[in-house]
């Protein structure tokens, strides 16, 4: 009897189970492969990472940082014009719009463990800005607010909000400059933005940056969008300002932002749509970082199957697992 | 003699398979091209995050690649492993060039590169072997087979796109190769299967379609009709378990995006005029490999198995005339080797230049090279890289030097490629006047 084997039937049967076996382990991967916890002891905090497979990880404790938000809205209208500049993406990607920001951006927070997302239009945007702002964040990628929130003027809805204690996250363009009136857009001019920040210091400067502040948040957040076009010249704030610049600068301005207003404050990220700003955005929301936080420790390791250790208390730890490759994140106040 | 004519694993075997792993091992884990397998490590952190291959960006092409990798990670992080990448501060000012290749500061962890590059001569070493098989099933010499094979493993370009392009091309190869050695083993519903997956990582081998058909026709004329049945039953089978996930969650347009923003209309007129003449060579490749499998089915063959693999050497030759990105070329690679060694001899200069020229091509972003190199080891400082990275630093028009470097590499292969067209233009025209060199 010939007892050959039959190699291409053997190869092929072993690259099929190899295709499928990966298609499982896709299709079954998530956020419940993963999961945080700390506790307090001695003025040190214990954390404990549980995580499917081998990551890095950051751990990074703050003070004067922020409870994670009771609730996010992410405004969206097609019946208001977005003043926003198309970006390439790479060849066969999906072309980088409004509507697909959003939808990423709700992923990008879901992984985050920031679930308590909503998609919010003119009408919805309005009644959350109503109001109390205390504890809600409100993400605006869309380069100007609508008319009933914001009319370039000081009465405006958004700037009670904030100063509330609403936290306002945007991108895309110049934060004041536009307001949308249906599918018109009215430019109160650059010098709008003073109604946010306290002083128009807007450069509209397309900068991609090559170094990075001097405050660690960068490498503990593995922030990844290196421009600061739309950001504020942080030497230009008024001196009584609450504000931090983080991630990556040209010396003058910072890719992200914190200005604070009242009780609360904006959130700028620099330059036009890309995904590295998605995840910058997305993980400064999820740190629980404001105007005021600064860094009290950090502490990066690895993590297969189960990791632990300390470190120095603050206000809120964050851990983020994956680095640069961000697979989860978990805020957890300090008790 | 270096390759005997008995067993497979001969020492002059052992010798080439010595070779080709050093030389990818060594090549593969000091130099690496970022821009693509950084791709991967996104790919692999978005899945993991839990949202699938296309929720979020990073990944391009249809899901077979992508549930490739994901085996791969697996056993990556089985190892221990956990560092796959890291964005450089220092290499930020690459991202400021726009370029055909694109560059980025992020740079894959060595570990990762070099696990790639293992992953990747497994299937070259896989692909080489079949390359044998192939040979010795269908010209029936086994030291012209493991010369095929050694050629196949030690050609150059096939070692710049998997070792240092860290590009998934070769398991396309390896796909179609299978499909090709199954239907000669009378394999037609695993044949089926294969082509369905090849299809779904890459759509180049997929044109051949029609050659199969015919091949399974005129090989089995009095039962060819179930067998393509299990053809098309494999397929479909296989279509609808690996497009599951992406019909379940609505992405299936996602996972067709490369495909189709080759063919999507673009907003400059030069851009319009290149597009239209994408769809129209394509379609004109597609009636000629449908010339093709008439032809091959009107044909008398002495030697039919013989036949087929000459007829899908031409079917990849009509595909591949229209030039395109170096590492598609790669699927002619073993027909032509094969075309060499076993029925016409004067392939072998277009086919050590074709090697040479494609080469040349695929390393038009060499100074990313060496990014690796510079930021995680001693043996490179950064004050060198950007020394490397500023001969590249010059405008010819609207062209950066790496730019430069492509289109010359483009002009070269596409020599190369003519120059293998031109070759079997006289071997026809030679075998139709009876005039057979061999």
């Amino acid at each position: 009897m010939n007892a050959r084997i039959n190699a291409p039937l053997v190869i092929a049967v072993i690259l099929l189970v190899v295709i499928v076996a990966g298609e499982a382990i896709v299709f079954t991967s998530g956020h419940q492969d993963y999961s945080t916890d700390v506790s307090m002891r001695d003025g040190e905090v214990s954390y404990d990472i549980t995580a499917r497979g081998s990551h890095v990880y950051d751990v990074i404790s703050m003070k004067d940082s922020l409870d994670r938000p009771q609730e996010v809205a992410i405004y969206y209208d097609e019946d208001y014009i977005s003043v926003v500049n198309s970006v390439s993406v790479a060849v066969g990607g999906r072309a980088l719009d409004e509507k697909y920001y959003v939808e990423q951006m709700v992923d990008t927070l879901m992984l985050r463990d920031i679930s308590n997302v909503r998609i919010v239009d003119e009408n919805a945007l309005r009644i959350v800005m109503d109001r109390d702002g205390d504890g809600v964040a409100v993400v605006c990628l869309s380069g100007s607010l609508p008319k009933s929130v914001y009319n370039g003027t000081a009465d405006s809805p958004v700037l009670k909000w904030i100063s509330s204690g609403g936290r306002l996250y945007w991108a895309g363009n110049v934060i004041g400059q536009y307001y949308s009136d249906g599918q018109t857009a009215v430019d109160c001019g650059l010098s709008a933005s003073a109604l946010f920040l306290g002083t128009a210091c807007v450069d509209t400067t397309d900068a991609k940056v090559h170094d990075v502040m001097a405050n660690r948040f960068r490498d503990a957040l593995s922030m990844q969008n290196n421009d600061t076009l739309y950001s504020p010249v942080l030497l230009q704030l008024p001196t009584d300002s609450r504000a931090l610049g983080i991630g990556y600068t040209d010396g003058q301005r910072a890719s992200v932002t914190f200005v604070g207003l009242g009780d609360g404050f904006v959130c700028i990220a620099g330059g036009d749509y890309s995904n590295f700003q998605r995840i910058d955005l997305a993980q400064v929301l999820a740190a629980g970082i404001g105007p005021d936080t600064a860094v009290v420790d950090v502490v990066h390791g690895s993590v297969s199957g189960h990791a632990s250790g300390k470190i120095p208390a603050g206000d809120h730890v964050y851990i983020c697992i994956g680095g640069f490759f961000p697979v989860y994140g978990e805020l957890h106040e300090v008790e | 003699m270096f390759f005997d004519d008995r067993k497979f694993l001969c020492k002059g075997i052992l010798l080439i398979i010595v070779i080709g792993i050093a030389v990818r091992l060594i090549s593969g884990t000091l130099l690496t091209y970022n821009y693509d397998v950084y791709h991967w490590t996104l790919t692999i952190s978005n899945y993991e995050a839990g949202n699938g291959l296309y929720q979020t960006a990073g990944y391009y092409y249809t899901p077979v690649w992508g549930y490739i990798l994901a085996t791969f990670a697996q056993f990556y992080e089985l190892l221990g492993l956990d560092m796959i990448g890291d964005r450089f501060v220092d290499l930020l000012f690459v991202e400021d060039d726009i370029c055909y290749s694109p560059h980025t500061a992020f740079v894959p962890s060595i570990p990762f590169s070099a696990a790639v590059t293992v992953m990747l001569c497994i299937v070259d070493l896989v692909s080489a072997y079949l390359v044998y098989w192939l040979v010795k099933e269908v010209f029936h010499d086994t030291v012209k087979a493991k010369i095929c094979f050694s050629v196949y493993f030690l050609y150059s370009f096939l070692i710049v796109v998997s070792a240092i392009g860290g590009m998934f091309d070769p398991i396309s190869v390896l796909m179609l190769l299978l499909c090709v050695c199954l239907l000669i083993k009378g394999q037609e519903f695993t044949a089926g299967m294969m082509l369905s997956a090849v299809a779904l990582l890459k759509l180049f081998p997929a044109f051949l379609i029609f050659l199969f058909v015919a091949y399974v026709i005129v090989k089995h004329r009095e039962d060819w009709k179930p067998r393509l049945l299990k053809a098309v039953v494999g397929a479909g089978l296989a279509a609808a378990v690996l497009m599951l996930p992406q019909v379940m969650d609505g992405t299936i347009a996602d996972s067709f995006s490369f495909v189709l923003a080759r063919a999507e209309s673009t907003t400059s007129l030069l851009d319009t005029i290149v597009s239209s003449v994408s769809i129209i060579g394509y379609l004109a490749i597609i009636l000629a490999n449908i010339v093709l499998a008439y032809h091959f089915m009107k044909r008398k063959h002495d030697d039919i198995d013989a036949s087929f693999v000459i007829y899908s050497f031409v079917g990849l030759l009509i595909l591949f005339l229209m030039p395109g990105a170096p590492q598609y070329l790669l699927p002619m690679i073993p027909f032509l080797i094969i075309m060499t060694y076993c029925v016409e001899s004067r392939f072998k200069v277009p086919m050590l230049l074709l090697m040479v020229f494609a080469s040349v091509y695929m390393l038009s972003p060499l100074a990313m090279d060496f990014a690796s190199l510079a930021v995680y080891t001693d043996l490179l400082p950064m004050d060198s890289f950007r020394a490397i990275y500023g001969l590249f630093d010059f405008q010819v028009y609207e062209l950066n030097g790496f730019d430069v470097w492509n289109r010359i590499g483009l002009v070269l292969q596409t020599i190369g490629v003519l120059l293998v067209a031109a070759v079997t233009f006289i071997w026809v025209r030679d075998r139709v006047k009876g005039t057979d060199s061999q």
